[in-house]
């Protein structure tokens, strides 16, 4: 584990205290949402339990070193493609290049807390990276309010927090959003209002962590720390090919 | 002091805390020097560490942050918020809170937790007690900037408080929180 540089503040610990991952009968391993103390009592836990029944030989992944969410069966968004309009509308799949990671976030621009912070929060875990791992990792964010949300505003939105490894995606039909967000789970809701007049948006804030299988293999809620993200991408980035 | 850009509420509170401190003076018999009113407990406010975070030349949109302390002996809130229009057109007292998604109309993904942003008329700082406006929780929205928010650059703010009035403070732009 890496140390914690920020501790939770109440409000995001009641923000985090709320979030639920788990669809239905699915098992979430989630140890950051538990208060410091109780987090720690799971992960040796988890620890335990891994050593106990898991042959983690070398190079395997072990999940419970992984600070974020680890779905139970994990989201496979592989099917799943969107528009790159930073690179003529193409649409890209969600499934990061061979030995790589994609970072796929669901927000808007808007938005004046939760996506500059998680945005801010994801370039100072990339910042925590050696260069060479952080090239292997690209952010791609999808408007949820492509109404406002043109190309070239979404476009510039990621060329300001980051230079080449980012994605700007924004699907013009309306299905195609539906369907990409249904992949991951992903809900929101835009505030009732005229054209022109100012609206918010209600949405779902987590960081999808996506490998080169399109396998989703770990998820940061909203107010995770960029000191737990950089520990999660650093041991997915240098875990042996399978 | 000239509230262009502060909604009716805080006024109104704002107004009605003026009426209750002169009708105190008068009671006192005391009304030619506010100073010497304070034998009853007050608020004492401090802001410290305001700052908002840079915003890209696209977004419309910033939030700014603090951290208010209450050294008195009574509870005071923060009613209302005011920056230059050269700054942003409209500043708003805010708190994102994370909601259940509506499992009987969501898109998807039912049991899912969405960030949702509500206007806030008050934050309390309670007595001897503090409050924070941070990311993910309390902050002051600030919509239509007129500029982006560059770093190392600041800007000034008015707050008005409903018992200590006025407080004037500045913010650093600053890329993550300090």
């Amino acid at each position: 584990m890496t140390n914690v540089t920020r501790d939770f503040s109440p409000n995001i610990a009641r923000g985090r205290g709320q979030v639920r991952l788990g669809r239905d009968a699915e098992e979430v391993r989630y140890l950051a949402a538990a208060p410091r103390l109780g987090r720690g009592v799971a992960l040796v836990a988890a620890l335990l339990l891994a050593s106990s029944c898991v042959d983690d030989g070398p190079g395997a992944l072990d999940a419970s070193a992984l600070a974020g969410a680890v779905r139970a069966p994990a989201l496979e968004v592989v099917a799943i493609s969107l528009p790159d309009v930073g690179n003529g509308g193409e649409p890209v799949p969600m499934q990061a290049p061979p030995g790589e990671l994609l970072l796929v976030y669901f927000g808007y621009t808007s938005c004046p807390d939760v996506c500059p912070t998680t945005m801010s929060d994801l370039k100072v875990a990339l910042d925590g990276l050696p260069d060479a791992l952080a090239s292997r990792v690209t952010v791609a964010m999808t408007t949820v309010d492509p109404e406002r949300d043109t190309d070239e505003v979404l476009t510039g939105y990621l060329g300001f927090f980051f230079d080449d490894n980012s994605m700007a995606l924004r699907a013009a039909n309306p299905d195609t959003l539906a369907e990409a967000a249904e992949a991951f789970g992903v809900t929101w809701e835009i505030e009732a209002h005229s054209p022109g007049d100012a609206y918010m948006v209600a949405h779902t804030a987590v960081t999808y962590v996506v490998d080169d299988t399109g396998t989703v293999v770990v998820e940061w809620p909203f107010g995770f720390t960029p000191a737990d993200m950089t520990n999660d991408l650093q041991i997915l980035l240098t875990k042996e090919p399978t | 002091m000239n509230h262009p850009l502060s909604t009716r509420r805080p006024l109104a509170l704002a107004a009605v805390a003026v009426l209750a401190a002169t009708g105190l003076l008068a009671a006192c018999g005391d009304d030619d020097d506010a100073a010497d009113a304070t034998t009853a407990p007050a608020a004492s406010i401090e802001v410290t560490a305001a700052w908002a975070r840079t915003s890209p030349k696209v977004a419309g949109a910033g939030a700014l942050y603090m951290a208010i302390a209450n050294a008195g002996g009574v509870d005071d809130a923060l009613v209302g918020v005011s920056v230059d229009p050269s700054v942003a057109k409209m500043a708003a007292l805010h708190e994102t809170v994370a909601v259940p998604a509506d499992t009987t109309t969501g898109t998807a993904g039912t049991g899912e937790t969405l960030m949702e942003m509500r206007p806030v008329d008050r934050i309390v700082a309670p007595a001897n007690g503090s409050v924070a406006l941070e990311p993910g929780g309390y902050h002051v929205m600030l919509m239509e900037l007129a500029e982006p928010l560059v770093v190392g650059n600041t800007f000034d703010v008015t707050l008005s408080f409903e018992a200590s009035g006025d407080v004037q403070v500045t913010a650093d732009i600053r890329d993550t929180a300090p």
